[in-house]
């Protein structure tokens, strides 16, 4: 097992380096410049472009710069973020709050919410019960989130007037203590229930397929041509075989909600990794978005790690492999 | 189980919308007021500021909030065209327009107590010099020397006569900062003096929660007062949301409505609507690199394909009218209406093209394969889609090429690797700000137009000495570029302010008395 982990984690950090270096590559090859931002909007003077340029070592070749990067990223500094000159750290931690709040409650309910009306279509397949809710979900799988979040804010905000439409707190009071986190609660309601409408398709398609499976499989068969109870059948043996890519999927999910749902934060303007991501492509804040890329990379490549030794865990199989 | 949950949500909906009207009644909608004043005046805002420094690399997220939070000596009203006073209360050019002398006001205190002298009208000046990333360091070859023969006067030496530098300091980074807190050695961009920023307009900086909002509180040490304790500069990057939000009351003012709700704002009575017009007309620029696009009938041929009509009808809904004038018409003393860009012409323009040598090919072409790159937004990817139509029925074949805005920069203003193309931008407020988009080798003449005779008249306007003068010089240069056609005018640039109908007295009420962010005056009715 030790050997199996310590195979994996090796695995792990090498996906990480590799990542960063695509990504940095990458960034640097996409039309436009950080310089650009910096110099503002009308000014097109070459010799303070080239100044500027020299000051971020933009004028180095590119290997020079990866190099200065990855030594950087050695003693665990993300770097300074050029527009804002503040560390990109401290940048992405600000951020970090807003988006696992918003992210985790949707993730979690979308879970909830799409494995037990996945459990239920597939008990009911075929039946008018099962018709409807796949027929919703396909809807909702194809419905783009920030239009289904304009929508939301028309009816919820604008015509109903029972929830805000935009940010995270109300500007007008100065919520503290309890209020606040209220207040956060209510703000956030809108862009969770329009996150959460277009994560539930995903649980519960896997959900659905998973419990169908399991049921066509020649053991449950066995069970029941044995007369065994069909709920004591589905309890024991159906739903502990078929959660499993449940599990999988939202611990994957979890790792890209980290870096934030964009579309959903910018139309709701809720303060997350999202749209620092956005305005750091907009405005090639290289820094910021090495950092952000790192970040993700890292999540993603945790959780799978754990996904791998809980399955390893499962299966003694997969250690030998 | 399943009506469980149907009880449970509904149970939620109704405690949430129970939480909302409490919420209202609390915190305040945007009818909050006492006696005229305003408590919260919430301002939507694209983006964050990158830093507070005011006079830094040209910053449009932070141009707004500065001017609220601190005074230049010199601001421009609404119209921008005219001059206000801020810091400044007297203000004169010598005889020969070679020396700027401003009397400031005496009561004027920084946020921290000291008082606002010449001192720092020279200090921020010479530092804005010596940085060329600040955006009005350009500008400041012209002065020789500041001079401050007592706390109360400041006086610009000037190397040549120059009646544009007036209006020029009362537009983009020119305002004063506090010598006794910048001057601490440190550099510019990185001065510490931007983090915790030491102000003397109407309000000072409460709180900057990145992602979300800026905060003005009053300063109690600004001598006029204001009639709003609170200013927001709220952080909404998505304009569907903005205008839900405006709608709602959730936020009392934001610029720049875009054309497709302006008809629906319109009819709505809790809004009104500000039509604020900038001296930014768009632009369609010719590469003079480009061999057709450099022969001045192929130039003139496309002007006269231009439908401005069609354009301001179908992509600004009409708030943004044709513009003909090769300065914008709205700055009447300087814009020469005898010398417009040529009218619409379809036949005309195919005349040309045959003049200048041009047959056409199987596929009823002259000129094929022009490429027009214009940025996302603003409506300009659909003004270049229109022209492509229009450009069509001349015999010209175009391409349209829509990028990001950074992409664009690179690829038009740093690379000049394109054929045609559209800029905005502003041109005020003296038509001095035309130069550096038409004068030889300058860094905005993208196009790379160069005419001595325009490079000097241009010059020579610029020094006045009075204001007849200039335009004279300025008019004769623009009957020039209206017949080379460097660029051509099609629509104005409007950008309608939308906000609460409750109120008055904001910004664009202000023309001849204060400058056209300021939102330090405004009232409910």
């Amino acid at each position: 097992m030790k050997r199996f982990i310590c195979r994996r984690l090796i695995t792990g950090i090498l996906t990480i380096f590799i990542v960063f270096v695509l990504n940095f590559l990458l960034i640097q090859a996409a039309p436009g410049s950080p310089v650009t931002t910096l110099m503002g909007k009308e000014n097109h003077d070459p010799e303070i472009r080239a100044m500027l340029e020299e000051k971020y070592g933009f004028d180095k070749p590119v290997i020079v710069q990866l190099g200065r990067q990855l030594e950087m990223l050695f003693h665990g500094d993300l770097g300074d973020s050029i527009i804002q000159n503040r560390p990109v750290g401290e940048m992405i931690a600000e951020k970090l709050g807003p988006t696992i709040v918003l992210g985790l409650t949707s993730a979690l309910l979308a879970l909830i919410i799409g494995t037990l009306l996945g459990v239920m279509a597939a008990r009911k397949e075929g039946k008018p019960v099962d018709m409807v809710v796949s027929g919703t979900q396909y809807v909702f799988s194809a419905m783009p989130q920030f239009w289904l979040g304009l929508m939301l804010i028309i009816l919820f905000s604008s015509n109903l007037d029972i929830f805000p439409s935009y940010g995270m707190t109300d500007a007008r009071a100065d919520h503290t203590g309890i209020n606040y986190v209220i207040d956060v609660l209510y703000h956030m309601c809108l862009p969770a229930i329009t996150l959460t409408l277009t994560l539930i398709p995903q649980y519960f398609k896997i959900a659905k397929s998973s419990v169908l499976q399991v049921t066509n499989e020649e053991f449950i068969q066995t069970f029941k041509a044995a007369g065994m109870p069909v709920k004591q059948i589905f309890r024991k043996y159906i739903l502990r075989n078929a959660i499993l890519p449940t599990v999988t999927i939202f611990g994957i999910s979890m790792a890209y909600l980290l870096t934030g749902v964009m579309l959903i934060e910018i139309v709701f303007a809720w303060p997350g990794m999202g749209r620092l991501m956005m305005t750091a492509i907009n405005q090639r804040d290289y820094p910021t978005l090495i950092g952000i890329n790192l970040i993700m990379a890292i999540s993603v490549a945790v959780v799978m790690l754990l996904v791998d030794i809980i399955y390893a865990k499962l299966d003694p199989r997969i250690r030998y492999e | 189980m399943k009506k469980k949950l149907f009880v449970a949500g509904l149970i939620m909906i109704m405690a949430l919308s129970m939480f909302s009207c409490g919420s209202s009644d609390s915190g305040g909608s945007s009818g909050e007021s006492s006696g005229g004043n305003v408590d919260t005046f919430i301002v939507r805002s694209i983006g964050d500021p990158a830093s507070f420094n005011p006079d830094g690399a040209a910053d449009d997220n932070l141009f707004p909030i500065a001017q609220n939070m601190y005074r230049r000596l010199v601001g421009l009203d609404t119209t921008k065209g005219n001059v206000v006073a801020e810091a400044a209360k007297e203000w004169s050019y010598n005889e020969d327009a070679t020396e700027l002398t401003f009397t400031l006001r005496d009561d004027l205190v920084w946020s921290d107590g000291e008082p606002l002298t010449s001192e720092d009208v020279k200090y921020t000046f010479e530092a804005i010099a010596e940085n060329p990333l600040a955006t009005f360091s350009a500008n400041m070859a012209v002065v020789s020397s500041i001079e401050t023969p007592d706390d109360y006067t400041v006086v610009f030496k000037l190397t040549q006569p120059d009646m544009s530098f007036l209006n020029l300091l009362g537009w983009y980074g020119t305002f004063i900062l506090p010598e006794h807190v910048w001057n601490n050695g440190e550099a510019w961009e990185d001065n510490a003096a931007a983090e915790e920023p030491v102000t003397c307009g109407p309000f000072k900086l409460e709180s900057h929660e990145s992602g979300e909002s800026v905060t003005l509180v009053a300063d109690e040490n600004y001598p006029d007062g204001s009639t709003v304790s609170k200013l927001i500069f709220s952080i909404i990057p998505d304009e569907a949301t903005a205008v839900q939000a405006l709608q709602n009351g959730e936020i009392d003012f934001m610029e720049n409505l875009p054309a497709a709700y302006y008809e629906d704002m319109k009819a709505d009575e809790n809004i009104n609507i500000f039509l604020n017009a900038y001296p930014s007309p768009i632009k369609m620029v010719f590469n003079f690199e480009q061999g057709d696009l450099a022969k001045q009938e192929v130039r003139t041929a496309i002007a006269k394909a231009i439908d401005r009509d069609e354009i301001s009808e179908k992509v600004f809904s009409g708030i943004q009218e044709p513009e003909y004038n090769m300065y914008p018409s709205s700055i009447e003393w300087a814009t020469n209406s005898d010398a417009p860009a040529p009218d619409m012409d379809v036949e005309g323009a195919r005349a040309l093209l045959e003049e200048a040598g041009y047959t056409e090919d199987a596929d009823g072409y002259y000129i094929r394969g022009l490429e027009l790159s214009v940025f996302e937004g603003s409506g300009y990817p659909d003004t270049a889609n229109l022209l492509k139509a229009q450009l069509e029925k001349i015999g010209i074949e175009v391409t349209v090429q829509v990028s990001e805005y950074n992409a664009w920069e690179s690829k038009v203003t740093v690379n000049h690797d394109f054929d045609i193309t559209l800029i905005g931008g502003f041109m005020g407020p003296d038509p001095s700000g035309m130069a550096s988009r038409i004068c030889t080798g300058q860094a905005s003449n993208v196009g790379s137009y160069s005419n001595a005779e325009v490079d000097e008249l241009m010059a020579k306007g610029k020094e006045g000495p009075t204001q007849e003068d200039s335009a004279e010089y300025y008019k004769e240069a623009q009957a020039i570029i209206a017949e080379e056609l460097p660029y051509v005018p099609i629509v104005e640039f409007v950008g309608p302010d939308a906000y609460g109908s409750q109120y008055e007295n904001l910004p664009s009420d202000g023309a001849g008395k204060w400058s056209w962010a300021d939102f330090s005056h405004v009232t409910m009715k």
